[in-house]
């Protein structure tokens, strides 16, 4: 299209300029014809002719006495010399061939020419003179003749006639220049226009993009005493659509949602696609006191019922945000990001999908921002105070002359005070730092075990949580190059992922899965019972171990059904030759029931609380020390 | 053509007083306001002569003329007007911006190809600018300083 459209530009070009040289060329030629001659000529033909009138009068004079010698000769000379220039200048070539002019100015040179001796010795009654004047005489009317046609004859009009046709050859060249003059005004306006439109708005939908939309709200909040509303509408989840039905389906759920915001829009609201699945709606004027409020809740209702007949499987989940100026943003920026804010919100809350910005949220929001720039300064330095790990100690029922020990992070902010793990996590994989954190808690375990006499360390099996963004390819890699150097040995790590994150790509779990086993790294799956649990994929990925979620395990022993559960699990996970953890054991009674029902191993504050490094180790010994003489004394 | 000029300049040599001018006549008479200068042929030619080949829309071909250059003459006369009105025996005239004459050595010819130019043939005096060495020249405007049958300069 772009070929075709240069070279329809490059032939309205040299159009143009042929047509332009053409005309220039025809004029030049046709003004030059017409106004290098026309002139001279009819100038020599009426100067010849008075020049012949004059030497007949002269003539006429000298016979009757009234003239001498001297002036019939100029006058003669004269006649003579102006015929010699009208027969042989250039200038007269066109006019000598008109009406036969050239035969009738040599007839009367020749008769000159015959008389040339009388004139140069002349008698006043020479009848060769009277000879000469009759002759003359009988030549001049034809002369008046030509003169006449040359001026009023059909020939006369020829010159006129050319300049006309040169004249309207040019209107026809000035005609076609307009013409394609307009066709590419046309075309520059309309790819200018198509320009303008995509840069400004969204080719899908058609309605303004991001660009337009913050224009239009730095326009509408520049208005003194504005009130603005601003609405994010986001579909999250929507790129399984696009996924499961293709691209196509996604476009026209997209399109039928614009439609709809367009079908329910009116003069005081605004409407913008500001990203692959985001819309904003932005409500001004009278909208923006009272109505907003309405009307927003009835677009996330029609848009709620749109989404439930257009997206069966309920995958896409609409969610809105909105913020209002000036009550709560002073600034576009703020407006927008607060938004932002409650749409965030509004996603996170399972119930509540519609959020109205409030001050808690920008709270939340900046004291994430202060953490996450906290957090990368202590991430780089891995032997702070402040940042440090906790050690608790998982029981192994069927061996116990091996430990188990889960690595938990702790963060004891000076101003905050303690951050909750998952926090943690969840804003290092927020702000790009998770692969930072992997290699921290790594470093941090093996600063704290290099103390660890090796003849504990070798009877501990370490577990060490994964966020998700270090499952990746790479995992074995990485894990492989944080453990070289020792203490540890591959085959004394247990890395332990929820199930979202093994089931992101259950393909490329697997992958890692096999890796990890060829280098006798064991893999638990954490928190089993608060999420999908289903046992389906127990059976596609091989894990070694799974961890009951303590929330299954807390009041296990006083509830009926809870241990019906943990039962089915549990003796679904041995045939499955896994083996069987269980997390926030407290109380005897419930060691007891998880006991009974077949657990191999048992994490909780029955057996300890996390622990500091030196804590653990102490633990650790006093602990092996006591299974070893157990083990001992037993047969005894 | 060549045939009317050769039978022309045969006949100019049989002799005829009526064609070329004599020697000792007047042909150039230079006015301003009540004086008068008056040049003969012999005159004109003792003055230092130029010489321009050129052709003109009048002749075929190229001819050489020779004769003073306007310049030449002017400063004989210890002149230096703007402008000089210059009539011919056939009372034509033609106004000649002395700049152009001087800028492009317009002479006043007496010679054509070394023979004298005789009243016949745009003698005895034809002002000639170089058209040939020059076509900017070669337009109406110019054309008309070219005065043919030159008789009397009236100096501004």
């Amino acid at each position: 299209m772009g070929k075709v459209r240069f070279l329809l530009f490059a032939a309205v070009m040299c159009t143009f300029l042929a047509v332009t040289a053409w005309s220039t060329w025809n004029y030049e030629r046709t003004f030059r014809t017409v106004t290098t001659n026309t002139q001279t000529s009819a100038w020599a033909l009426a100067q010849l002719e008075i020049d012949v009138y004059r030497l007949q009068e002269t003539l006429t004079l000298y016979q009757v006495g009234r003239a001498d010698n001297k002036q019939l000769s100029l006058s003669y000379d004269i006649a003579w010399n102006r015929m010699d220039v009208f027969l042989t200048g250039e200038a007269t070539r066109e006019i000598r061939q008109r009406f036969a002019a050239e035969t009738l100015v040599r007839r009367i040179l020749g008769v000159l020419q015959r008389h040339e001796r009388t004139v140069s010795s002349p008698t006043p009654g020479d009848p060769t003179l009277a000879q000469m004047s009759q002759e003359l005489d009988e030549l001049t009317p034809r002369l008046r003749d030509i003169m006449v046609q040359n001026f009023t004859g059909p020939n006369a009009l020829q010159e006129t006639r050319l300049l006309d046709e040169a004249r309207m050859r040019n209107f026809a060249a000035i005609g076609i220049l307009l013409l394609f003059s307009l066709i590419m005004l046309a075309l520059l306006f309309r790819e200018s226009k198509k320009q303008h439109f995509l840069a400004w708005n969204d080719v899908l939908t058609q309605l303004p993009n991001r660009a337009a939309f913050m224009n239009r709200l730095a326009q509408l909040t520049a208005i003194p005493d504005a009130q603005v509303v601003l609405c994010l509408v986001d579909l999250s989840r929507f790129k399984e659509v696009n996924d499961s039905l293709g691209h196509a389906a996604g476009d026209q759920l997209l399109a039928q949602i614009a439609g709809l915001l367009l079908q329910h829009r009116n003069e005081e609201v605004y409407l913008a696609r500001i990203g692959s699945d985001e819309f904003a709606l932005v409500m001004f004027g009278n909208m923006s006191g009272y109505s907003w409020f309405a009307y927003s809740r009835k677009i996330y209702n029609q848009l709620e019922r749109l989404l439930h007949s257009e997206d069966p499987a309920h995958r896409v989940k609409l969610n809105m945000g909105i913020s209002q100026y000036p009550q709560h943003a002073r600034s576009v920026e703020e407006m927008v990001l607060f938004a932002d804010l409650a749409l965030l919100s509004a996603k996170q809350d399972k119930q509540l999908h519609y959020q109205v910005f409030n001050r808690f949220m920008l709270d939340q929001y900046q004291r994430k921002r202060l953490l996450a720039g906290h957090l990368q300064q202590l991430l780089a330095e891995p032997h702070n105070t402040e940042l440090y790990l906790c050690y608790q100690p998982i029981i192994n029922i069927s061996q116990p002359q091996q430990l188990g020990v889960e690595l938990l992070i702790r963060w004891n902010h000076p101003k905050l005070n303690f951050i909750n793990p998952p926090d943690i996590v969840q804003i290092a994989e927020e702000n790009g730092l998770g692969e930072k954190l992997g290699e921290w808690l790594f470093r941090r375990m093996r600063h704290d075990i290099a103390r660890f006499p090796a003849d504990t360390l070798c009877h501990v099996h370490f577990s060490i949580n994964l966020s998700s963004s270090i499952f990746n390819q790479n995992l074995v890699n990485r894990v492989s190059d944080w453990l070289e150097g020792g203490p540890l040995p591959a085959s004394q790590l247990i890395l332990e992922l929820t199930e979202n994150i093994a089931l992101e790509d259950v393909q490329l779990s697997r992958k890692i899965f096999t890796q990890l086993k060829e280098k006798q790294i064991r893999i638990a799956l954490d928190d089993f019972g608060t999420g999908w649990s289903s046992f389906s994929y127990l059976k596609d990925l091989s894990f070694d171990k799974l961890k009951i979620d303590k929330s299954f395990i807390r009041h296990l022993d006083r509830d009926k059904r809870l241990p019906l559960f943990v039962q089915a699990i549990t003796d679904l996970s041995h045939q499955l030759g896994i083996s069987v953890v269980a997390e926030g054991v407290e109380t005897e009674s419930e060691l007891r029931k998880i006991l009974e029902i077949g657990a191999n191993e048992i994490q909780g504050y029955y057996y300890s609380r996390p622990l500091g490094a030196d804590a653990f180790l102490d633990y650790a010994r006093h602990y092996l020390a006591a299974s070893a003489h157990e083990t001992r004394t037993d047969p005894a | 053509m060549n045939t009317w000029r050769n039978r022309f300049v045969a006949l100019a040599l049989l002799g005829s007083t009526a064609h070329a001018a004599a020697a000792d006549d007047v042909i150039l008479t230079v006015t301003r306001g009540t004086t008068q200068h008056h040049f003969t042929l012999q005159q004109l030619a003792a003055l230092p002569q130029a010489s321009i080949t050129t052709a003109t829309p009048w002749t075929q071909g190229k001819h050489r003329y020779r004769g003073v250059a306007i310049g030449t003459l002017l400063q004989r006369l210890n002149m230096s007007p703007p402008a000089l009105k210059v009539h011919a025996l056939n009372d034509f005239w033609a106004r000649v911006p002395t700049a152009v004459a001087l800028q492009y050595r317009a002479i006043l010819a007496t010679h054509v190809d070394d023979q004298p130019m005789s009243r016949r043939n745009k003698g005895p005096l034809w002002i000639i600018l170089p058209l040939s060495e020059h076509p900017e020249l070669n337009q109406e405007k110019y054309h008309n300083y070219m005065v043919w049958q030159a008789r009397t300069i009236e100096v501004e």
